[in-house]
C-alpha cells in the first residue's frame, strides 16, 4: 500500500507544481496584469498579449526545456561516471562556453545567423569542440575511459577558464555584457529559441529512455555489461554525445546555468530509485519545473531589474541539496 | 604629483600612499557641482586656481544655455539609454548613475530612473510598459550602434514600443559620455543637440 502511494505521489505532486508554476509564470512579472488580462492576452489579443504571449509564455517554455536538458544531461553523465557529482558541465561543456561567448565579445563580433547572436553561436561550437578535443585526447590514456575523460575535462575546463579571465580582464567594458551570459538568464528569449532546442531536446530524451537498459548495465560495470550483450563502447559514446549536445545547446540559448544538472538527478534518484528509465524522465520534468520556479523569481525579486538565474539556482539550491543529504543520512542510520 | 580616482584599485593608491609619494585621490562625482568642485580642488593643487574659475564660469555659461534650450516639465520626452551590446539583456543606468543625471539635465525622463541603482538589466516587459519615445544607444562606434538597432528592432516583443516603431534611435559616442570630467558638459550639449535639433544623429 505504501509503496503504491509512493508511485503516484510523486508523479502527481510534479504535475501539480509544473502547472502551479507555468500560471504563476504567466501571470506574476514586472508588470501587474490580472487573470482576465491573462486570458484575453492568450486568447483573444488585448493591451498586454505582447508581454503575455511573446515575452511571458515563450520564456516559462524556454525554462522549462532548458532545465529539463541539463537536468537530462546530469542524470545521463553521474550514470556514464557512476559518480553523483557528475554534472553537465564537468567535461568543459561550460568553461568551453564561457569562452567562445567571451572571446565574441574580445572579436567585437556583431553578426546575427538564423536570429541567434554571435555570442550565442561561438559558445554552442566552442564547448562542442572543447569536449570533442577532450574525449579524443583521453581516449589514449592508460587510465579507465571514465577517470581518464573525467580529468581532462577539467584540466580543459580550467585551461578554458583562465583564457577567459585573460580576454575579460583585457576588456573590463565587456565584463557587465559577459556576466548575464555566464549565470545564465532568459531574458529577450522568445520562440525561436524554443523551435531550436524542443526537437534536439525531444529527440535526446527519446534515444536516452529507449537506451536507459543498457545505462543500468553500465552502472554494473563494464565488464559485466560487456558480458550481459550491453556494446559498452558505443552505448558510452552514444550517452556522452547526448548529454553533451543537451548542455550545448542549453548553454547556446541561455548561458550558463549551474546546479540544476547536479542537484536535480541526485534528489530524483533518492525517491524513484536507480532505474535510470525513470531516473532520466522524472528528472528532465523536475529539472524543467524547478528552472520555470527559479527564473520567476529572478526576473521579479527585484524588479524591474533582472538577475542572472545561476545565482537563484544556486541559492536555492544549495540550500534544498544540503537539507537531501542530511534527510538521506538521517533515514540511513 | 599623481592624482588618483577612485575606480582604480585602493591598494594601488595604498602603496602609492605608503611609499611616500605625492598623491591626490579624488572621488569620481555624479554632478555638475561634483565636476566644478574636482576642478576647483585639482586647480589649488596645481597652483591654476585663475584658470580653474575660468573654466568653472565657462561651463557654467554653458550648463545655463543647456537648460535654456532643454523643454519644460511635463514636454519632456521618455527615453531608454541602453548599451550597444547584441547580448541578451537591455542593460540600462538607474536613478544613481551620472549618465541618468545628465539625461535629467538634458531635459530627459529616464525611464528607468525610479530604481535607485547604478546600472540594471532592464525587465523587457517594464520597457514596454513605459514605451520610450526615444532609445539612446551607447557605442563605440556607428557600426557597433546600427548592429544594435537592428538587434532591437528583431526583437518580436518590443516591437510596438513608440521609438522602436519609428526607428527613434540616437548614438551616443562612448567615449564622450563615459568619462566624468569637463566633457561631461560636452555630452550634455551634443544630446540636447541629437534630440531637440538635428535629425541627422539620429538612425531613422
Amino acid at each position: 500500500m505504501n509503496s503504491q502511494r509512493k508511485t503516484w505521489l510523486f508523479p502527481a505532486g510534479l504535475s501539480l507544481l509544473t502547472a502551479a508554476a507555468f500560471l504563476l509564470s504567466i501571470k506574476i512579472g514586472a508588470v501587474s496584469v490580472s487573470w482576465k488580462e491573462v486570458w484575453a492576452g492568450l486568447f483573444s489579443g488585448g493591451q498586454y498579449r505582447d508581454i503575455i504571449v511573446h515575452l511571458r509564455l515563450p520564456r516559462a517554455i524556454l525554462a522549462y526545456l532548458v532545465g529539463a536538458a541539463l537536468a537530462l544531461s546530469g542524470a545521463i553523465l553521474q550514470g556514464y561516471f557512476r559518480n553523483p557529482l557528475a554534472d553537465p558541465f564537468i567535461l568543459g561543456v561550460s568553461s568551453g562556453a564561457s569562452l567562445g561567448a567571451v572571446l565574441s565579445l574580445e572579436l567585437g563580433l556583431t553578426w546575427t545567423v538564423f536570429g541567434f547572436s554571435s555570442q550565442s553561436w561561438l559558445a554552442f561550437l566552442t564547448s562542442l569542440l572543447l569536449v570533442a578535443s577532450v574525449y579524443l585526447v583521453s581516449e589514449n590514456r592508460r587510465l579507465r575511459q571514465g577517470e581518464s575523460l573525467l580529468l581532462t575535462g577539467i584540466a580543459a575546463g580550467a585551461m578554458a577558464s583562465a583564457l577567459t579571465s585573460f580576454l575579460l580582464f583585457r576588456r573590463a567594458d565587456a565584463y557587465e555584457q559577459a556576466v548575464f551570459w555566464l549565470l545564465g538568464s532568459f531574458s529577450l528569449s522568445g520562440w525561436k529559441e524554443v523551435w531550436l532546442i524542443l526537437p534536439y531536446f525531444l529527440l535526446a530524451l527519446i534515444i536516452s529512455e529507449y537506451f536507459a537498459p543498457e545505462m543500468n548495465l553500465l552502472a554494473l560495470g563494464d565488464e559485466v555489461a560487456q558480458s550481459l550483450g550491453c556494446p559498452v563502447r558505443t552505448t558510452r559514446r552514444l550517452f556522452l554525445f547526448l548529454a553533451t549536445l543537451l548542455a550545448s545547446f542549453s548553454v547556446a540559448v541561455a548561458g550558463i546555468i549551474g546546479f540544476v544538472g547536479l542537484i536535480v538527478p541526485h534528489s530524483v534518484r533518492l525517491i524513484v530509485g536507480p532505474d535510470h528509465r525513470p531516473l532520466f524522465f522524472y528528472s528532465a520534468l523536475t529539472g524543467g519545473t524547478m528552472l520555470v520556479l527559479c527564473d520567476l523569481v529572478a526576473r521579479t525579486a527585484f524588479s524591474p531589474s533582472e538577475i542572472p538565474i545561476g545565482v537563484i539556482t544556486a541559492a536555492l539550491g544549495a540550500p534544498f541539496f544540503i537539507y537531501l543529504l542530511n534527510w538521506q543520512g538521517q533515514k540511513h542510520s | 604629483m599623481i592624482l588618483g580616482f577612485r575606480g582604480n584599485p585602493r591598494r594601488i593608491l595604498d602603496r602609492l600612499y605608503e611609499e611616500k609619494l605625492p598623491l591626490q585621490a579624488f572621488e569620481i562625482g555624479q554632478t555638475f557641482e561634483d565636476l566644478f568642485s574636482l576642478i576647483d580642488r585639482i586647480s589649488r593643487l596645481t597652483c591654476t586656481e585663475a584658470r580653474g574659475q575660468e573654466l568653472i564660469s565657462s561651463l557654467k555659461e554653458r550648463i545655463k544655455l543647456i537648460e535654456a534650450r532643454a523643454p519644460q516639465p511635463g514636454l519632456r520626452p521618455k527615453v531608454f539609454l541602453t548599451l550597444y551590446g547584441q547580448g541578451q539583456e537591455l542593460w540600462t543606468c538607474g536613478q544613481n548613475s551620472y549618465l541618468n543625471y545628465l539625461l535629467t539635465r538634458a531635459g530627459l525622463q529616464n525611464v528607468a530612473a525610479d530604481f535607485k541603482g547604478n546600472w540594471l538589466a532592464y525587465n523587457p516587459e517594464k520597457l514596454i510598459a513605459d514605451n520610450p519615445e526615444l532609445i539612446l544607444i551607447l557605442a563605440r562606434n556607428q557600426e557597433d550602434f546600427i548592429q544594435a538597432t537592428k538587434w532591437l528592432e528583431s526583437l518580436t516583443p518590443l516591437r510596438d514600443i513608440a521609438a522602436i516603431k519609428h526607428k527613434n534611435f540616437i548614438f551616443l559616442d562612448e567615449n564622450l559620455f563615459s568619462r566624468f570630467g569637463p566633457r561631461l558638459v560636452d555630452a550634455c550639449e551634443w544630446l540636447v543637440e541629437a534630440v531637440y535639433f538635428t535629425s541627422d544623429r539620429r538612425s531613422s
